[in-house]
């Protein structure tokens, strides 16, 4: 059909042979069956490109650069040919009022059928000051632009959770979109978000008219449904005691389990393991970094610090933790304990020889 | 005397806002102003100085 | 000094089985859940050897053992005897607040007679209501913990998968790793008050977490 998805990958030099690579890739995501791939197909033929309006407030512009950085015909790159990017502060054309002319137009010709994908926190302090576009408050312009898309998709840890900006003392009271606008908002945390995740959930909306299954946290369950810790590949030494004690040493060299130098991947949900980073390259942990759960809300204060296994207590500090103090103070107990029952003995004692000299017993 | 507002200034990271006062063909006055305010220097203060790299990573994306 | 002129069944059977099995499950769950957290073993030689596998394996079987302790003291402390009952723990007698006040001035070294007691003291009882109810939260949390691991279930979702909506893992983890260190204050201070007590009252407290038994006399 002209003017379909297919016809514009094949206009933009996408052979057939890559469509079904890229649809077959795109069901392993979604963890569907491979009976699924010519339904996907079916629908990539058929359907018009969605008209997408992509909107940047407190942000890194990481989750694009992650899309845009495809070096090679890939998922990432593909995902641009699927849609027809209406609106996007990096790599649009126009810029000032003929870009906001942009957006303004999308969302008012094409209302009820666009979907709209949010990168970046948004501020509420001070009435959401921290934050201008186009001169007007990002607050406002989520709210405006969210009412009337059919999809809303945050992307990025901090349009999901509030992110960086988010973190401890959260300066200017970022928040996610979800607390922003409620409703159903499907988010794609990570910090950035991996693009074949983002490419699946497009897919999927496409293909089934709905958004995939989602967790509480308004994540997909294809994607964050799984522990890291249970699919990380060196999980076998984390079982074995094998841990990397020291950067570079023996163990660090070996790919023992990072455990003990604060890796986050038993808290952490995520499909890095499995689909991993870069198509396919590598991922934190594979590279010998720990994790930092960045797709966890809060992570940034949540799986601090990055470089130890226990949070810090509340209140003493980052290099106290709860070991140190917990001997400490166990410590002080049996030392009062002992002083105490020194003391009763010295007074039974008093008390004895005093009764005796009294005459009793 | 006219007044020229460019915002959002598109096709680089971040949001800024250029503005430019024109007289008789020529810009006479500009002001250029970065419009988003994290706090990462304040979020900073308090943590682990071995961690800093990972939040100041995130100033910028690209 | 008193003499004692007869004994008197206080701790029954359930009481005295769930102390006993808190307190090796207590001392289990430590040893494994410091090694979990802070793995301190050498690299053992060998693939087949799992130290940290084994640790987690122990650590929650000593966890549903301890669970089904901790359920099942606060049950009898509905249906045991007067001795095992809530108002033991939590004071709702006038007496028993001045018990408690009194006990506390004794063990400050302010007041020169231990209230008499024949099942817990005041203080003792309040000490064992705090001590229960870190019991209950490393219940909640370590379920917590486990539901992320090995994921969804309803025992999971009941026994604690609920907290991880209302506090990270983070924290979670780190709350029961210092509750595991407020157990153990509480262990110290129990041991010595528990010996403490029993010499200052002759009543063969030490044996009655035993045999169940106290010895009473003329001050009865």
């Amino acid at each position: 059909m002209a003017g379909s998805i297919y016809h514009h990958l094949l206009s933009r030099g996408v052979t057939r042979r890559d469509f079904l690579k890229f649809c077959s890739a795109t069901a392993a995501t979604l963890g569907l069956s491979s009976s699924m791939v010519p339904q996907i197909a079916e629908a990539l033929e058929k359907k018009e490109r969605p008209s997408v309006v992509w909107l940047h407030f407190q942000e890194c512009t990481g989750d694009s650069e992650s899309v845009l950085r495809a070096s090679k015909p890939s998922i990432a790159k593909v995902i641009l040919d699927i849609v027809s990017l209406d609106y996007h502060e990096t790599i649009m054309a126009p810029s000032g009022h003929a870009a906001e002319k942009s957006l303004h137009d999308t969302i008012t010709k094409k209302k009820g059928k666009y979907i709209a994908v949010y990168e970046g926190a948004v501020p509420t302090k001070d009435g959401g000051i921290y934050c201008f576009v186009g001169g007007k408050k990002s607050i406002d312009t989520c709210k405006e632009v969210a009412a009337g898309a059919m999809a809303n998709i945050a992307v990025g840890n901090c349009a999901c959770f509030g992110g960086v900006p988010a973190a401890k003392p959260n300066p200017t009271e970022a928040k996610g979109i979800r607390d922003i606008i409620g409703g159903t908002v499907l988010n794609i945390p990570g910090c950035p978000m991996n693009p074949e995740n983002f490419t699946a959930v497009v897919v999927h909306f496409l293909t089934f008219g709905s958004l995939p299954a989602l967790d509480s946290l308004g994540r997909p369950l294809f994607a964050y449904g799984k522990l890291i810790h249970n699919n990380c590949e060196r999980r076998p030494h984390f079982d074995q005691g094998q841990f990397v004690r020291q950067w570079g040493d023996q163990g660090h060299r070996l790919g023992w389990c990072l455990y003990e130098m604060g890796c986050k991947g038993p808290m952490a949900f995520q499909n890095c393991p499995t689909i991993r980073w870069n198509e396919g390259t590598s991922w934190p942990v594979q590279a010998g970094h720990p994790c930092i759960a960045c797709a966890t809300p809060d992570n940034w204060d949540a799986a601090y610090p990055f470089y130890q296994r226990m949070k810090a207590v509340p209140g003493v500090g980052w290099q106290a933790n709860a070991d140190k103090i917990g001997l400490g103070v166990a410590a002080a107990t049996a030392a009062a304990v002992a002083a105490h029952g020194a003391i009763r003995a010295a007074k039974r004692r008093k008390e004895c020889s005093k009764s005796e000299d009294e005459g009793h017993e | 005397m006219a007044k020229i507002v460019v915002d959002p200034i598109t096709r680089i990271e971040g949001h800024l806002r250029i503005e430019a006062q024109v007289e008789g063909g020529k810009i006479t006055d500009a002001w250029a102003a970065g419009t988003m305010w994290r706090g990462i220097e304040t979020i900073l203060k308090g943590r682990d100085p071995r961690d800093a790299w990972t939040f100041v990573s995130r100033i910028c994306g690209v | 000094m008193a003499t004692t002129t007869h004994r008197e069944y206080i701790w029954e059977l359930p009481v005295r089985i769930t102390h006993w099995v808190n307190a090796l499950s207590i001392l289990t769950l430590s040893v494994t859940g410091f090694y979990i957290g802070a793995p301190f073993l050498g690299i053992p030689a060998g693939d087949d050897v799992l130290p940290m596998a084994m640790m987690r394996f122990i650590h929650f079987v000593a966890g549903y053992i301890f669970t089904a302790s901790v359920l099942f003291r606060v049950y009898w402390w509905f249906v045991g005897n007067q001795y095992a009952r809530l108002n033991q723990f939590i004071p709702t007698t006038w007496g028993r607040v001045q018990n408690t006040v009194q006990c506390a001035l004794f063990y400050g070294f302010m007041e020169d007679e231990i209230p008499h007691s024949p099942g817990h003291t005041g203080m003792a009882g309040l000490s064992y209501i705090v001590v229960f109810m870190l019991f209950l939260f490393e219940v909640a949390s370590g379920f917590a913990l486990l539901h992320m691991a090995n994921g969804g279930g309803i025992i999971y979702a009941i026994g604690g998968g609920w907290m991880l909506d209302i506090l990270s893992a983070g924290t979670i983890r780190m709350l029961h790793h210092v509750f595991m260190w407020c157990i153990w204050i509480f262990v110290i201070i129990h041991v010595y008050i528990s010996w403490h007590n029993d010499i200052i009252e002759r009543n063969g407290l030490i044996s009655s977490i035993f045999s169940g038994y106290k010895f009473f006399g003329d001050h009865h």
